[in-house]
């Protein structure tokens, strides 16, 4: 809108309606907006931006993803004094990058995830590996015994109770096998014998889903894992590429068997 | 959903929502696209929209995008949800994986607006309460920010930095760590 500057005078109306209206701009968008913005940043720029105005000081706190940078004792003094500042506000995404990591920040990491867990996160990524935005549904599946060792795709359901074994041994090797589901039958502590074997005996394994604790087809959480070509166990499929757990929340008992995935190098991806 | 596919014309016909735009334009959707957004599925579960569902707050041009949006979104679930049905397919895999990028494509282009644009389809998000659309468009601005100082953010989108000096070293003081 133009005003005269000599005169003063408004311009006539029918200007004025033609002028087009205010262009929006950051300050129009609400805090929930504002808070999201912040939880797309990695952390440092998000707490970073409680000096930009009065409105943004407290934003960081509320955003409800974090995306941590790890490795290295900079980025692991950042984290801890991050977590320790947001205490026990939820958080409902975390992404963990991983970035030449010390040995230091294994035993951090651990704790980390701990941490966000008890702030009751839903999704929980490691190594920038993007969750899948879907939930696949499985619909009445079971343990179908005849012709497994022909079978590419594999749903292995089972409950305790049930005609089966989880004594693998005597199977014969599933050379076509290129995608399992699995519950957290088998999924045992403490050795997890019977994922160990399964996985032993799927030589081209491309996709493995556990669903653990959970009668689906809706879960709370997904996580996907990974796992670098060159660091696989020698115990897995060289082709094995996805990983991914479907579950209602995450517990000891999903911690768990991410610690024994972690053992087989599935999830850390040191570089 | 799972009522509309029934193939039933009728069913179908009766499953069509108009929405209508702060300056008075009507758009005719179907409910599986206008249920992406939250607060439409609300209001279609307490029976309230009938003769239409008026948006104050949206403009014709902004809530054409945002059906754009939720049309392409509202079929790609539904043909996640008819994929999902034969885990045992080994094809399975594959129409996902051409699902995501399809989408993936169509979402980068969406985002090829100008800011002013993209804050209003912000808002029309946070309104209509359509998640996928909020975080698509609220990235696109973190990512637009990211790596820069706060000065340069502030300069990028005209925030006029209204703490005194004494608050902003107090509040640099108590954030320090995430400044060193």
């Amino acid at each position: 809108m133009q005003i005269d500057r000599t005169t003063g005078a408004m311009p006539p109306t029918k200007v004025r309606k033609k002028s087009p209206p205010r262009r929006l701009g950051i300050g129009d968008l609400p805090d929930d907006a504002l808070q999201r913005v912040c939880s797309f940043l990695p952390a440092q720029e998000t707490v970073r931006t409680c000096v930009l105005a009065r409105r943004w000081r407290h934003t960081w706190r509320s955003a409800a993803g974090l995306i941590i940078l790890c490795g290295g004792d900079t980025r692991r003094k950042f984290a801890d004094r991050l977590l320790r500042a947001r205490g026990a506000t939820p958080v409902d995404t975390c992404e963990f990058r991983l970035l030449e990591l010390e040995d230091e920040d294994v035993r951090h990491i651990d704790v980390w995830i701990r941490h966000v867990l008890q702030c009751k996160v839903h999704v929980l990524r490691i190594n920038n590996v993007c969750i899948v935005g879907y939930s696949w549904e499985y619909p009445g599946l079971n343990v179908a015994p005849p012709m497994l060792s022909e079978a590419q795709n594999l749903a292995l359901i089972a409950h305790h109770g049930e005609d089966g074994t989880r004594d693998l041994e005597f199977y014969p090797t599933f050379n076509k096998l290129k995608t399992l589901l699995l519950n957290e039958y088998w999924c045992e502590p403490p050795d997890f014998s019977a994922l160990a074997s399964l996985l032993e005996h799927s030589p081209v394994l491309e996709k493995l889903t556990l669903q653990l604790y959970s009668e689906g087809p809706k879960h709370n959480v997904e996580i996907k894992l990974s796992c670098k070509p060159m660091e696989k166990s020698a115990a897995i499929s060289e082709h094995l590429s996805t990983v991914e757990i479907k579950c209602e929340a995450l517990d000891e008992r999903v911690f768990n068997v991410l610690k024994f995935l972690g053992k087989l190098n599935i999830w850390f991806q040191f570089s | 959903m799972a009522s509309a596919g029934s193939g039933d014309e009728k069913a179908a016909a009766a499953a069509m929502i108009t929405l209508i735009s702060s300056d008075n334009e009507k758009f005719e959707v179907t409910e599986a696209t206008a249920t992406l957004s939250q607060t439409i599925r609300h209001m279609i579960e307490d029976g309230c929209t009938d003769g239409g569902v008026p948006l104050p707050n949206v403009t014709s041009k902004i809530l054409a995008r945002v059906i754009e949006y939720c049309k392409k979104h509202a079929t790609a679930a539904a043909g996640e949800e008819g994929s999902s049905s034969s885990f045992s397919d080994a094809a399975f895999l594959e129409v996902d994986r051409a699902f995501l990028e399809e989408l993936e494509e169509f979402d980068d282009a969406f985002l090829e607006v100008d800011r002013a644009t993209l804050f209003d389809l912000i808002l029309a998000a946070n309104y209509l309460d359509i998640k996928g659309l909020l975080n698509l468009t609220c990235q696109k601005v973190a990512d637009s920010v990211k790596g820069k100082t706060p000065e340069q953010i502030r300069e990028m989108y005209n925030i006029v930095n209204d703490l005194t000096p004494e608050e902003e070293a107090e509040i640099r003081r108590e954030t320090q760590w995430a400044f060193e």
